[in-house]
C-alpha cells in the first residue's frame, strides 16, 4: 500500500470511528483536519506503521481540540466567555489534572489484578515484545502471551470503569 | 493470524512493544476492520498515558513492591475462593479427625495398660516377700521363743494368714488408679518409698517396741531392718487366738495391759521415749477377741437350752443373734425389752444367755463401736467371720472355752458364727 492508499483507508476510518462520537459533519470535518495535518506537517511518513499510529495521535488531539471548542463556545453550558480561563501554552492544571487522576485509576486498577496480570504488565513496561514475554514467561506458544494479555486489558478496563479516559 | 486475533496485539500497541511484523499486520488489519480500528484509538489514550516516563516508572515501581506482597495476596486470594475454603476446611477436619483417633487409641491403651500394669505387679509385691522375709522371720523367732504363752501356728492358718495379706495387698494395687503404676518397676519404687515414709512415721512405735523389749536398737538400721520391724507391726498371725486374748501384742508378742492403764502404767524411761519420738501418739490398741463357752441344759430336758458365755478382752460392744434353719436371725442380746441394739461390756464382763436348741446357729459380734441398725437380712452376711481371723477351739486340756480373736488391729469388728451341733451337752 503507498501513501495514498494508506491516507484514503484512514480516511474512511476515522469518519466512521468520529461519527460514533460526534455528528456526522464534524466526523468528517475531523477526519478531513486529520488528513491535512498529515499531509501538511508529515509528507515524509510513508511507512504503514508509522502513518497509523500518527494518525491515531492526531485524530485524539484533534478530538480533544474540537471538544474544547465546543466548551469554549458554550455548546455543552452557556456560560460568559470572560468567565472561562484563558488556555495556557503548556499543559494546563485541568489537564495535568486529568492525567495524574487517569494515572492513579491506573495504578489502583493494576494493583488489583492477578500475579500473573501484573507481571505481564511489568514486562511490557519495561518494553519487552510478547515473544520476549513468552520467553521470560516460559510459555512455548506466543498466543497464549496474547490470550493472556487481552484478558488482563479487560480485566483492567472493567477495574478503569470501562475507559482508558 | 486470523482477523479476529488481531484485538490481541491491541496490548502491545499501548504498550508499544510490538514487533515491527506485529505492528504492520495490526494496523494493516485495522485499516480494514473498523471495530479493531476503533479499538486502537480508544487505546490510544492508554498509549499516551504510557508513554510518559514518569508515568511509566510509577507503574513499575508499583508493580515491583506489589511483586513481593503478592504471593500473601494471593494466599488470601486462594482463601477466598470456595474451592479453598473447601480445602482449608477438609484439611483442618482430618487434622482434627487424627488427634481425636490419637487421643482415643491412647486412652484406650491407658485402659489396656491398667489391669495389665496391676497384673505385672503382682508378681513383684508377691516376689517381695522372699527378699523381706529374712528379716522379718528372725524377729518373729525371737518373740516366739521369749514368750511364754505363745501356742504353735498351725501350719493352715499361717498359709492362710499370708494368702490373705497377700490378698490386702492385691486389693490395695487393684485398687489404685490405672495411671498410677506406669509399669512394675515405678511401682515397686513408689511403695518402696512410701514403706520408707511410713517406716519413718512409725519410728517411734518400733523403736519404744523395741525397748520395752529391752532389745537395744542399733544406732544405723539398714532399710531391711526397717522393712522388718514393719513387717512385724503387721498382724502377727503366729499368736494363738488365746494369746491375744489375753493380751499378747500381735506386734512383738508382748503382753499389754488394759487400754486405760497403758500409758499410767508404763514406765518411765518408755514414757520419755513415746515422749521424745511421737509425744502424742495414740496408745497401742490390743486386738479384738472374744471367749466364749457353752453350758448345755440338764439332761432330761429335750431340748434343753443352752447357756451361752461371752466375754471379750477389752471395752467393746457385743450383739448376739440365733437363727434356726433358713429363717432370718434373731437379736437376743442385747433383749429387744432394752431397745439398744449394742450392749457395752468390758474386759473380763461375762454375758450370759439361754440359747434354746431349736436354733441351729448363733451369730456373736464384737465391735470397738456401737452397732448400727442392721436389717435381718443383713445380720445373716454380718456373721461372716473375716478372712484373718483366728479361732482357737475349746481344749479338753486346757478349759473348756474357745477363743476367737482378729489380730489385725485395723479391724473394728470381730463375728462368728458358731453352729450349735458341734456343741453337745456336757
Amino acid at each position: 500500500m503507498d501513501r495514498d492508499d494508506i491516507l484514503a483507508a484512514l480516511r474512511e476510518r476515522i469518519v466512521s470511528f468520529a461519527a460514533l462520537r460526534v455528528s456526522r459533519d464534524h466526523a468528517e470535518d475531523l477526519a478531513q483536519d486529520v488528513l491535512a495535518v498529515l499531509y501538511d506537517k508529515y509528507p515524509h511518513v510513508v511507512e504503514l506503521i508509522e502513518l497509523v499510529p500518527l494518525a491515531f495521535q492526531v485524530l485524539r488531539y484533534k478530538m480533544l481540540d474540537a471538544h474544547r471548542k465546543a466548551l469554549r463556545r458554550g455548546e455543552y453550558n452557556q456560560e460568559s466567555v470572560d468567565d472561562l480561563a484563558l488556555p495556557a501554552s503548556g499543559g494546563t492544571p485541568e489537564t495535568q489534572l486529568d492525567q495524574k487522576q487517569r494515572v492513579e485509576r491506573l495504578l489502583a486498577a493494576m494493583a488489583q489484578l492477578g500475579e500473573r496480570c501484573r507481571e505481564l504488565f511489568r514486562w511490557k513496561m519495561e518494553g519487552k515484545s510478547f515473544p520476549e514475554i513468552q520467553a521470560l514467561m516460559g510459555q512455548t506458544s506466543v498466543n497464549t502471551i496474547y490470550t493472556w494479555d487481552l484478558r488482563c486489558r479487560k480485566q483492567l478496563l472493567s477495574l478503569m470503569g470501562g475507559s482508558w479516559e | 493470524m486470523a482477523e479476529h486475533d488481531f484485538t490481541k496485539l491491541l496490548g502491545g500497541f499501548a504498550a508499544d512493544t510490538l514487533t515491527p511484523e506485529e505492528r504492520e499486520m495490526l494496523f494493516r488489519a485495522a485499516l480494514q476492520d473498523q471495530q479493531l480500528f476503533n479499538a486502537l484509538a480508544d487505546e490510544q489514550a492508554l498509549k499516551e498515558l504510557l508513554t510518559d516516563p514518569a508515568v511509566r516508572r510509577r507503574l513499575l515501581q508499583s508493580l515491583s513492591r506489589q511483586g513481593g506482597a503478592g504471593s500473601s495476596q494471593s494466599w488470601v486470594d486462594w482463601f477466598a475462593r470456595p474451592a479453598g475454603l473447601a480445602w482449608a476446611g477438609g484439611l483442618a477436619a482430618g487434622v482434627f479427625a487424627v488427634i481425636l483417633g490419637l487421643k482415643v487409641y491412647q486412652d484406650g491403651l491407658h485402659q489396656a495398660a491398667g489391669p495389665a500394669a496391676t497384673e505385672e505387679e503382682r508378681p513383684t509385691t508377691q516376689s517381695a516377700p522372699p527378699q523381706a522375709a529374712p528379716p522379718v522371720q528372725a524377729p518373729l523367732k525371737a518373740t516366739e521363743s521369749k514368750a511364754s504363752t505363745s501356742a504353735p501356728l498351725p501350719e493352715t492358718a499361717a498359709k492362710d494368714a499370708v494368702a490373705s495379706d497377700s490378698s490386702t495387698r492385691e486389693k490395695a494395687a487393684a485398687s489404685r488408679p490405672p495411671q498410677a503404676p506406669r509399669s512394675s518397676a515405678d511401682a515397686t519404687q513408689k511403695r518402696e518409698s512410701s514403706r520408707q515414709m511410713e517406716s519413718q512415721k512409725r519410728d517411734a512405735t518400733v523403736g519404744a517396741l523395741g525397748k520395752s523389749t529391752e532389745q537395744p536398737t542399733p544406732a544405723a538400721q539398714t532399710p531391711e531392718l526397717n522393712l522388718a520391724e514393719e513387717q512385724t507391726e503387721k498382724p502377727d498371725l503366729s499368736v494363738s487366738a488365746r494369746a491375744l486374748f489375753l493380751g499378747q501384742s500381735p506386734a512383738s508378742g508382748i503382753a499389754s495391759r488394759p487400754q486405760g492403764d497403758d500409758v499410767e502404767s508404763a514406765p518411765k524411761t518408755e514414757r520419755f521415749a513415746l515422749a521424745q519420738k511421737a509425744p502424742r501418739r495414740q496408745p497401742v490398741p490390743k486386738p479384738l477377741a472374744l471367749r466364749y463357752t457353752f453350758v448345755a441344759g440338764e439332761k432330761g430336758e429335750s431340748p434343753g437350752p443352752v447357756t451361752l458365755t461371752v466375754e471379750s478382752n477389752q471395752e467393746a460392744y457385743l450383739q448376739i443373734w440365733t437363727r434356726a434353719g433358713d429363717a432370718l436371725p434373731e437379736l437376743v442380746l442385747p433383749a429387744k425389752e432394752t431397745g439398744r441394739i449394742s450392749l457395752k461390756t468390758v474386759a473380763g464382763q461375762r454375758q450370759e444367755i439361754k440359747v434354746s436348741q431349736e436354733n441351729d446357729r448363733v451369730i456373736v459380734r464384737l465391735s470397738r463401736v456401737p452397732f448400727g441398725p442392721i436389717t435381718r437380712q443383713e445380720a445373716v452376711m454380718a456373721g461372716r467371720r473375716a478372712p484373718n481371723q483366728v479361732i482357737e477351739p475349746a481344749s479338753e486340756a486346757r478349759e473348756q472355752a474357745t477363743y476367737v480373736a482378729n489380730p489385725d488391729l485395723s479391724s473394728v469388728e470381730l463375728a462368728i458364727e458358731i453352729p450349735l451341733s458341734t456343741y453337745p451337752s456336757r
